[in-house]
């Protein structure tokens, strides 16, 4: 395979933008990191849109070929990819394998997604879609619920407590008040966190990501493209040392473990083998915190904090920014928003940011740094190892 | 409660599927097997989908029965509070989601 960069990035605020079609999103998100990349429109060979329920929110489909169309792409494949929640990680995946397959010099990944405008009920209905519904959705299960199941159990087995958990919204809303893109930051005391609305036991209000609107881009390129371009970038470029997609079981009869992920656990496994890195050498991580007690499930799935410790390590303080492992240093979901089919692209743009030294939340001398996005209950995940280079 | 096995790799699963994705057999018998499990986890809902939003909150439960199948369902309403382990029973109600109802609690 060849090498892939990444040469430009663009993402619009995740939150609310009424009235904003989700086109034009998109389009924002990709026409930035194509101009910040400075390659002809020309090379790009394909276009990847994660998006997960344009659907059914917006009555829109076809929203890849749209999206190409509006930026002057239409000859090339445009494509639309869907993973429910993992849409975006896909999406970069799919152009990084164009582009190290040799079949395209650059591609473009767009993620998008617009929430905000439709009502709760009609949202959730949506969300669902990611269930499998002929097993798990006649019990009335949601989203937060599947995650209080987890929740429960992993306290069961490793005595992960309120607080620990606590511990994991603090960090990440204190992130998000750094991060100009976040949709909600915030300073919350332990006490107003363990204090709000009971959603699905012991799941509260604090434990859930928002519901947002936003769109990011990232465009790829190879070897050739990247040290032509070198000299013309105000950036450093950033090398894809890996980027892995896996399937678990759509289904909780199916999960044995409901404290770990399969699907995180086979793509981090293969992600760390195609880049030739482990756990120790990541700097930070973007990782797929929809729910605060994910967030813990994540990392020990993902090998960066030991099985059963995710709690305690967060209300050490090892997962902030300047402790041993910077998890979620943008705000993550729970803080930064969770356009969903955007999430995934999100995280590449901000770690990205990170590793070009230039993020308003840096974690210092960051020089790895790993993505995280997951769809469903664990049926689709994406990993991917980006490494930041002085020069190409 | 019935359950169903697959004729060739015999793998038991909750539901009739096409095909037994062990070994995709796509002959299954059909077997009767106890109504009795072990809970493993659930979660109180309070804010439910559409469709359900009338019975909140409710519990939606994960057990594992004797015959080793994992399934979702609900607590019977009826139902003492559960505790993590307590040993349940299905419901003889035939509803598309399994009712179960706690035996003891440790």
């Amino acid at each position: 395979m060849n090498d892939v960069f990444i040469a430009g990035i663009g993402s619009t605020s995740f939150g609310r933008h009424a009235g904003t079609p989700i086109e034009h999103l998109a389009v924002s998100a990709a026409l930035e990191a194509l101009l910040e990349s400075t390659i002809e429109r020309e090379l790009i060979g394909a276009l990847y849109l994660g998006n997960f329920i344009s659907g059914p929110l917006n009555g829109k489909e076809v929203l890849a070929g749209i999206v190409g169309h509006r930026l002057g792409l239409s000859s090339i494949a445009c494509t639309k990819v869907e993973g429910a929640c993992a849409s975006g990680g896909i999406a970069f995946r799919h152009a990084c394998m164009m582009v190290a397959s040799g079949q395209a010099d650059a591609a473009i990944a767009v993620g998008v997604e617009t929430m905000t405008h439709a009502s709760t009920k009609v949202t959730t209905a949506a969300l669902n879609c990611a269930m499998d519904n002929e097993n798990d959705g006649p019990s009335g299960l949601t989203f937060p619920g599947l995650f209080g199941l987890a929740w429960r159990m992993h306290a069961q087995r490793y005595g992960t407590t309120r607080d620990q958990v606590s511990a994991v919204v603090r960090k990440n809303k204190s992130n998000g008040l750094k991060n100009p893109l976040a949709q909600m930051g915030a300073d919350l005391s332990m006490e107003e966190i363990s204090s709000s609305i009971a959603i699905c036991d012991p799941i509260q209000l604090f434990d859930c990501c928002p519901t947002s609107d936003g769109a990011a881009a990232v465009v790829v390129v190879s070897k050739a493209v990247a040290s032509r371009i070198a000299k013309h970038l105000k950036h450093p470029l950033v090398q894809v040392l890996a980027s892995v997609q896996t399937s678990g079981p759509p289904n909780i009869g199916a999960q044995m473990d409901l404290t770990s992920f399969s699907a995180n656990v086979s793509a981090a496994t293969k992600a760390y083998a195609l880049a030739g890195v482990g756990p120790k050498d990541i700097d930070l991580v973007e990782l797929h915190d929809c729910f605060s007690i994910a967030e813990i499930i994540d990392c020990e799935d993902l090998g960066l904090v030991p099985r059963g410790e995710g709690g305690h390590w967060a209300l050490e303080g090892r997962t902030a920014v300047g402790g041993e492992i910077a998890i979620n240093p943008s705000g993550g979901l729970l803080s930064k928003g969770h356009p969903v089919g955007a999430t995934g692209i999100g995280q590449v743009y901000e770690v990205t940011k990170q590793l070009r030294h230039d993020h308003a939340n840096q974690v210092r001398h960051a020089r790895i740094g790993m993505t995280h996005n997951l769809g469903g209950a664990g049926v689709a995940c994406t990993v991917s190892i980006l490494k930041g280079l002085e020069a190409c | 409660m019935l359950i169903y096995k697959c004729q060739k790799c015999l793998k038991l699963s909750a539901k009739l599927t096409q095909v037994c994705s062990d070994c995709l057999g796509q002959d299954f018998d059909q077997q009767e097997v106890s109504d009795e499990g072990q809970l493993v986890t659930w979660t109180t809902v309070r804010r439910a989908p559409a469709g359900y939003a009338h019975t909140a909150p409710y519990e939606v439960v994960v057990v594992d029965l004797e015959c080793g199948l994992r399934v979702t369902g609900r607590l019977d309403v009826q139902s003492p509070r559960p505790t993590m382990f307590a040993k349940v029973r299905r419901q003889p109600v035939d509803e598309e989601c399994p009712i179960f109802s706690i035996l003891q609690s440790d």
